[in-house]
Order: C-alpha cells, then structure tokens, then sequence
C-alpha cells in the first residue's frame, strides 16, 4: 500500500486510493489535519500534531514548528539537549503520520508519495526525500504540490480543459498552468515564492500589533513563548476576520492584557504588500505557457490561506472572474498524492493518466564571454530552460579559455538572472583536460534533470573520450550518507508517545496552555478542571476518564469562546 | 527518422491529431518508466505541434493581412466592463485612472520623465490594473511608448523597471530578450555619451580632468593633441585606452551620437612600450661595421684586442647615446609645436600620421648620430662607407617606427610569432627574453671573430 502525504508548513494530511476515489485517512485523535509540530514531551517522548502544538506555548523549548522553511538549509532548532535538521524534525512528523495511517489501514505502510511546493529547489527536494528515509518510508516520487491538486480535480472533470492552480499554503506559494487532454495531465508552467504563505501573514499581523502597542509597552516578545502566544493570536484574528468586520487582537501575560481592534479594511493594508508579490509568478507562469488568461477554463484554489476572502477576492479581481469553489483547499494536494500513490502502483480501478510534470527554473553552468579584447567572466550559460517537460536531458558544448589550461571548473547554477552573481549555486564539477591550445579542448555538458526533480550533471571531453559525473558537495543543504545513517539510528531510539493515550494527553496539554493564557478567576477554574481530570485518570476507569474528558472539552470550548 | 514518423503522422497533421497520436503513445513510453524513449516522443511533439501552429498562423495571417491594428494613439478597449467579467465587477464601475494614456505618451515625448514615471505608479496602483489581461496590454504599450519615444534617460528607464516590476535577474522581462536587449542598450549607450558628454564638458572647463575623453574625441590641431599626449601620465594613457576599446568595441555609433569624429589611429598615439627593437639594430648593424673595418682596417696588431673588447664598446656607447638621446627628447618635446609644423610640412603623412609617428626632431635627427658613426668606421672600404650610413639610417628609422606605432603588434613579436606556430612548442619564452638574446648573438660573433682570427694570424 503506498500512501500520499502533503506535508505542508502548518498542517499535514495523509491519504491514500480505496479503489474508488481517494481518502483522507484520520489520525489517532480523529482529525484529518495534523499540524505540521513536533516536540518531546516530559519523558523525552516524541509527540507530534495537535499534542506538539498545545504544548508549543507551554513548552517552547521542546516544541518546533514551521520546520518546513529550513528543509534544504543546514539550519538546526534545539529541542531538549540535541539539535535537530529540518529534514529530522520532517522525520518526527513523518513518522507519526505514517503510525496514524497503519492505525487507519490495519495494516504496515512502507512506502509513500510526498507532496512538495511546485517552486522546491534540488536541495529541499533531496532534504524531503532524507526526511521520508528517516522515517522509515520509502519516497516512491515526490509530487508537485499544484499539480497533485490538478490530479485530483482532473480526474472528476475527465474533458479537455486548462486550468491555473494558485496554491497559497502556509509557507509556500505555486502557481502552475496545466493542461488535460485524452488522458494526459501536462503541466505547462510552474512559477512560485518559497517563502509567503499564510504564516507570512501572520508574522505581519503580530509587527502590526508589537507597532500599534509599542514595543516598550509589551513583555519581551521575543521569547518563545510570548511569540507563540501573538502568533497563535494572529492565526486567530486572520480567520476570524473571515467572517466578522471588528475583531480584537490580545495579549494576556500574568495579570495584565493588551488589545488592539482590527477591521477587515486595515487587515487588506496591512497585508497588502504581501498580497503585491501573489502577482508576479502568476504573470510569469502565464508568459512561460504562452495562454492568455481568456484560454483559462478554470481557476484552482488550493492551499488553507485560499480560504481568506481577501485572497479570493484579489485572485477574482486579478483573473476577472470567480475560482472554482467545489475544491476542499486543505485536502486537494493529499488526495492527488494518493492518487498519484495509486497510479504508480497502476491500480485497476484508476483509469489511465500520464501526467508529465516541468522543471519550475533554469538550470546551467558559468562561462566566460569574449568583451573586446578580453572576456568576461560570470556569464550563465542555460542548459536546462525553465518550464521544460520532465524527465529531461540537455547538452550543450563550451571550449577551454587559455592555452595549456589543465583544469576546468565548472559551476552550476540554478536562477534567471543573466550573471551566475544572482543565481543560486549548486554544485562544482573541477574537469581535468589535456593542455592543448585555448578553445582546442570541447567540453559537452549533460544535464538530466528526472521526474523527481533531482539534477544530474555530466561532463564528456570527446578529446579522450573521458567522462565525468557530478556528485555535488560542499552542499551544507544535504546530509552526506553516512550523516544520514547516524541520524537514522539516532531517531530510532526515540520512543514515540504511546497512541492511545494521545486523546487524554492532548487534552492535559490543551488545560495547561489556556491556565498559563488566562487571567484571575479564569485561571482558578483551568486548575480545578485540570485537577479533576487528573484525578479521573488516576482511577484507570475508562468510563469515568471519557466522561470527564467530554464534559472538560465541552466546558474549555465554552471558556475559549469567552475570552 | 523523422518527427512524424515518431508520432506515426504526415505531415500535415493539424494541432488536434498531434495531441492525439502523443497521448496514445505516452501510454507505452511513460516519463517514470522509460525516461529516454519519453524524451524522444516529447521532442517530436513538441517539433510537430511548433510546426503545425506555425502553418496555422500562416494561413490566418494569410487571411487576415489586412487588418493591422493602428498603434498610433492607444485606446483601452476595455473601456467598459467586458461581459466576461461577470458579477465580480459588475456593482463597482471602475474606470481608467488619470492622466490618460495619450498624455502619458506626449509628457513621454516630451521628455517629462518625472511626471511619467509618477502616472505609472498612479495607474499600477488603480484598481483598473488588476486584472492581467490588462495588466499585461498596459504593459505592452508602455514597452512600446519605450521603443517609439526618440529619447529617455537611463535613470527613468530604471524608474519605470522598479514600478513595473521588470526585473532581469529574477527573469521578470515584459518580452523577449532581443527587444529587451535593445532597451538595455539604449541605456548604456546613453550612459556613456553622458559619461563621456561630462569628461568632455569637465576637460572645456579646467583643461585638467577628463583629458583621454579630449585627446580621443576632442577637436584640436596637431599640435595641441601633441602637446597634450606629451603630457600624459600612465593613468591618463590608461583611461585614453580604455575609453577609446570601449567606443570601438561596443559603441561603435557613440562619436556620431556626439557630432565628433575619434582619432581613428589612436593606437598609434599610446606611447610606445619599448624601443628594443631599434636598440638591437643599432647595437648590431654597428657591431658588424666595426668587426668589418677592424679587419679590413691598416692596424691589424691592434685588431684583436679591439674585436675582444667591442661587445663592451658597442653597449656603452649605446648606454651613453641613450642618455644622450633623453636630454635631447625633452627639449624636443619642449619644441612640440615647431616640431610638428616642421614635420607635418617634410615628411610623408604616412610616417608623420598626425603627430603620432615619426617627427623630425624627435625621431628623425637622433637617427642621423648612429648613421654617422656608421659613416666613420667605415672609412676603409669606399663602397661600404656611402652604403652603410643609409643602412643605418633606414633601419633605425624602421624600428623606431615600428616602436611608435604602439598597439599593432611589432614585425618583431609578429615574426616570432610565426615561428612559433610553426615550430611548435619551442622554449620560445626563454629565448625572447632579452638577455638571453644577446648573450647567444655575443656568443656567435665571438665564435665567428675567433675563426677568422685564426686565419689571419
């Protein structure tokens, strides 16, 4: 059984094919979101979803979130006494997702489909597929994460059509333009900002409020857990001002309270600057598949930062005309994985679809250009042009520059720009060459970039028939092997927090961030009800804990709408 | 094979059976299973689908030639709400904002490049904008008022990039590279006429800054560009350089933008790099003569111990002419202007080349001292001493010729080249190197001096 999964910034979902039509599978407490945290508990646990992200506020030194933005970096967050790479933390989370859906399954799951952002570099790409190893998963493909949405609304449409999927998750932005005919799902265009997402909104919303206050005012909002508390508070507002005109953005820390009322109006300037950048990929997108917006036959909401009106009424404004609204923004991208899941399983039920997918930017190497009586180093040289169909392999020939020149560097770049200054490196390849005069040595370049999204470089000198591949390194964004190894076994002895108990921990966690939130009377009230369920669970009766639980829930769901 | 036979097609097919026949092969040659069979399909469709628009767009165009849309004055045509648009706009009426397109174009004209670039953001910002289909079309305009209008000056170019949001390194252009490219030029082509407008304007108002942009592009007599690169320091020649490969390599049309002519031999202006080459003839054409009238000469006594100092007489001598000659260059450098006339007035324009080549004070009378010592020692053969003053003259005169003409390369370094080529690959460096030169000629002549010594005595 190979499973998808979207795992996104804020939330992550795991589904799978039932031979019918794809499932979101449930986790351990029931919901078919889980957030995107992990954590350790007090026992040195691992904890992970709705638990983790109770226990963000009231542990934020064993608790990380958001991990997805570091994947491909070297950057580590500490949790108790070791620190962990983003690829790791993915592992955690990993982990307890694929534990979830064998719980749903009845039965083992080894491999998976994972979704990535659509504009997901080779680095995040290699660190999505570390993560799924150290979890124990074998990464069957990774999936664009626009077009695993495609898949999903495509096979309920079965016409011919093109449609734009403008997927605003809540740390990534895609555009992709598809096109679907006679069975064939091709991706014409990808376009996208790795970094602005929902949670990018509320980073704005909290400066917002630290401005509004003044900053001398507030507690230290840099410490974690005040920064969870104005984030979650955020998140809070931005949803709530989905609805309601006025609503009020506070902060309670011990016994004083501080509050700011925000109008949908402020909330559209507040936001507008991130709101300015939705609007090149798409143009970009566009000018790559050479359609005009009039040939769109459908614009795609996906992704859980969709669900703001101001996004939809900016997408309907800037397409002129109302995106489709039938899509179930948070659980398109897991239910095209699985089906993606199900096709490269070539399950019966799936009638045929082969879908081709692009490689979202420019691929090449450096060279030198002759400038009068000189040259010019710097120049990027494309091999790979942006928006190619994938799997694909391009070759092109440079020369030596000097006389008796014994090596040639070769780097490789990923980016638009027309000098390598502004493009990002990925890797160098030093080529040793007969010394002959300049320009007598050629050097045929190779690159294959495969349906994964993954680079290969190659180099052949025709002048003795030498060949050489590209294995990149001096990457800090990749784990050597034997680094991955060590962190595998090192993940391992990590216990998960047993899943049966995850119901009642939850809500302990759940107890223990509202008494540390609230104020006076209300606080005293967290700690009876805290202390009663406690209680109840010392007894062991399962009867008597589950009544408690209903009937603490129903209490804490009346006191949060209180406050 | 060829594409459509890929694709099992003639090739006539149209768009629709193309996209049919790719899909039913995709079947059998997945991207995941057999990514080298997949690639070939994909490149013949893309091949047969690029052709066969092709032919549709001819024969549209064939259709159609007639209606060519009037770019002059630009309207918007979606003045009103398009139909398509539906109920998101319908309840607001939105309208173009202020100053109209027209205006915009004539303030353009105009060269009011201020207040462009402010209705632009004023525009980029309306409401009106946001849809892309006409986004995109105001973009095509104001790409295309860039193209029409006659002038513009880089910094508004900038200006209109940043409100656009036309970015090159993020490969955000408005169209393709080649019309991008000749915007880009436009802007580096007038930052350097401005450039060089401001070094020439810096050299009319204290004659001491911006002197290379004056001595290459500057009208000036002969005499006063003489003048003028006598007093060039190795910066100044530096910049002169640079400037004049820049105008010559990448903007070729720049003298003509200004109205003035450059120096077209302004290679021969760069101070020459070395006179070695006239050094050497000198040092051998007198070595030989005195070796030739040593031994032709009455006292043959004396003769050895004479032949087996001159490759230390000959050198000195030179040493000492050569500091001769530096007193001697100063003050005619000192007499540039008479010397210039006197030369523009005797010598041929050929070797005169406007001051930058062979002078008569300078050059010409400094060759006249090897050729009389040449004169002298030759005394005692009558042929010899009516040929090889003018041997002397000429070849010196050669040299120092070819030394003046700076940027070309040398007969010298030319021939030497052509050996090298021919040769191969030759320890030719360590041969060019001077010293080394000298000590094999010494040590040829010397070997050559011992045998005829030997049978004379």
């Amino acid at each position: 059984m190979i499973i998808g999964i979207d795992l996104g910034t804020t939330n992550s979902l795991v589904a799978t094919w039932d031979g019918e039509r794809a499932r979101i599978l449930p986790n351990a407490l029931g919901n078919f979101l889980t957030p995107s945290v992990v954590g350790l508990d007090d026992h040195g646990q691992l904890v992970a979803g709705e638990i983790a992200r109770e226990r963000l506020h009231t542990h934020p030194q064993l608790t990380a979130a958001l991990f997805k933005r570091y994947m491909g970096s070297a950057r580590e967050t500490r949790l108790g006494g070791r620190a962990y790479r983003a690829e790791e933390l993915s592992a955690m989370l990993l982990r307890s997702l694929k534990e979830d859906a064998e719980r749903a399954l009845g039965e083992p799951v080894h491999e998976a489909v994972i979704s990535v952002p659509a504009y997901f570099s080779d680095a995040q790409r290699k660190a999505t597929r570390i993560a799924g190893e150290l979890a124990g998963l074998k990464i069957e493909k990774l999936i664009n994460e626009p077009t695993a949405a495609a898949l999903a609304y495509g096979l309920e449409q079965r016409n011919e059509a093109t449609f734009l999927v403008f997927d605003l998750g809540g740390g990534t932005f895609d555009v992709s333009i598809l096109e679907l005919f006679e069975g064939v799902m091709e991706v014409r265009a990808s376009a996208g900002d790795n970094f602005l997402g929902g949670e990018d909104f509320d980073d704005l919303l909290v400066e917002h409020f630290i401005n509004k206050i003044g900053a001398a005012d507030l507690p230290d909002t840099t410490q974690p857990a005040i920064a969870q508390r104005l984030r979650r508070e955020a998140q809070q507002v931005r949803h709530a001002l989905g609805q309601a005109q006025v609503t009020a953005f506070t902060l309670r820390e011990q016994s004083r309270e501080w509050s700011i009322e925000l109008t949908q109006g402020e909330l559209a300037e507040i936001v507008r600057p991130l709101l300015d950048r939705l609007r090149a990929p798409i143009e970009r997108a566009l000018r790559d598949a050479r359609i005009k917006v009039a040939d769109l036959d459908e614009i795609l909401l996906v992704g859980g930062t969709t669900r703001m009106p101001l996004v939809r009424k900016l997408v309907a404004s800037l397409f002129g005309r109302i995106p489709a609204m039938q899509l179930n923004p948070d659980e398109v991208v897991a239910q095209g994985a699985a089906i993606q899941a199900a096709l490269q399983a070539r399950h019966a039920s799936l009638e045929e679809v082969v879908l081709t997918d692009v490689c979202p930017y420019t691929l090449g190497i450096e060279t030198s250009v002759r400038q009068g009586a000189g040259f010019q180093n710097g120049h990027y040289l494309p091999i790979i042009e942006r928006n190619t169909v994938v799997p694909v392999s391009r070759s092109r020939t440079v020369y030596t520059l000097s006389d008796n020149q014994k090596v040639v560097t070769l780097g490789i770049y990923q980016g638009e720009s027309r000098m390598v200054s502004h493009n990002i490196f990925l890797g160098e390849l030093e080529i040793p060459v007969p010394p002959r005069k300049a320009g007598e040595v050629a050097l045929d370049v190779r690159f294959t970039y495969d349906n994964n999204g993954l680079l290969e470089a190659q180099v052949h000198l025709p002048i003795n028939g030498e060949t050489r591949k590209l294995v990149i390194e001096n990457n800090p964004g990749v784990l050597a092997p034997d680094e991955i190894a060590q962190r595998l076994s090192a993940l391992e002895a990590l216990k998960v927090h047993p899943r049966d108990q995850q119901v009642n921990t939850l809500l302990l966690a759940r107890l223990d961030r509202l008494y540390q939130e609230s104020l006076g009377d209300g606080r005293e009230h967290i700690a009876q009800l805290a202390n009663y369920f406690q209680r109840m669970l010392d007894t062991q009766d399962e009867r008597q804990i589950r009544e408690a639980r209903s009937d603490i829930t129903q209490r804490l769901a009346h006191f949060e709408r209180e406050i | 094979m060829s594409h459509w036979q890929v694709l099992d097609l003639t090739p006539d097919a149209d768009e629709r059976s193309i996209k049919r026949a790719y899909a039913r092969l995709l079947k059998t040659c997945r991207p995941d299973d057999d990514p080298e069979a997949f690639q070939r399909l994909r490149e013949a469709y893309e091949t047969s689908l690029a052709e066969a628009r092709w032919r549709a767009d001819a024969d549209e165009e064939h259709d159609e030639d007639v209606m060519v849309a009037p770019l002059a004055v630009p309207i918007p045509e979606h003045a009103t709400p398009a139909p398509t648009l539906g109920h998101v706009e319908s309840t607001i009426t939105i309208n173009p904002p202020e100053p109209s397109l027209e205006r915009m174009q004539q303030w353009l004209t105009d060269g009011k490049e201020r207040q462009v670039v402010d209705a632009l953001r004023h525009w980029l910002a309306s409401e009106w904008l946001l849809p892309f289909e006409r986004r995109q079309q105001f973009e095509q305009w104001v790409l295309e008022w860039l193209e029409d209008a006659p002038d513009w000056s880089p910094g508004f170019f900038e200006g209109v990039c940043q409100a656009m949001g036309w970015d090159e390194n993020q490969g955000n252009l408005p169209c393709e590279y080649w019309r991008w490219d000749r915007l880009i030029r436009r802007c580096e082509i007038q930052a350097m006429e401005q450039t060089v407008r401001a070094d020439l304007g810096k050299y009319e108002a204290d004659k001491v800054h911006g002197q290379a942009a004056a001595l290459l592009l500057g009208p000036m007599s002969d005499e006063q560009r003489r003048g003028m690169a006598d007093a060039f320091t190795a910066l100044d020649w530096q910049r002169f350089s640079q400037l004049a490969e820049t105008i010559e390599y990448q903007y070729p049309e720049l003298p003509e933008r200004l109205g003035l002519k450059p120096l077209d031999n302004w290679r021969d202006w760069l101070p020459a790099t070395s006179y070695s080459g006239a050094s050497l003839f000198v040092w051998f054409s007198l070595s030989v003569l005195l070796i030739v009238s040593l031994l032709a000469g009455p006292r043959k006594g004396n003769g050895l111990g004479a032949l087996l100092l001159m490759p230390l007489f000959v050198p000195a001598l030179l040493w000492i002419g050569n500091k001769v000659y530096q007193v001697w260059h100063t003050g005619a450098v000192f007499a540039g202007h008479v010397d210039v006339r006197l030369s523009r007035w005797l010598l041929p324009s050929r070797m005169y080349r406007q001051g930058a080549g062979l002078l008569l004070l300078r050059h010409i009378i400094p060759c006249v001292v090897p050729a009389g010592l040449a004169f002298l020692w030759s005394e005692h053969v009558t042929w010899l001493q009516w040929v090889s003053p003018v041997v002397v003259f000429l070849g010196t005169l050669y040299f120092t010729n070819a030394a003046l003409s700076g940027g070309k390369p040398s007969l010298w370094a030319r021939g030497i080249r052509a050996i090298k080529l021919k040769v191969g690959r030759l320890p030719w460096h360590l041969i060019q190197s001077k010293g080394m030169l000298i000590l094999i000629a010494v040590a040829l002549m010397a070997a050559w001096v011992y045998s005829k010594m030997k049978g004379v005595v």
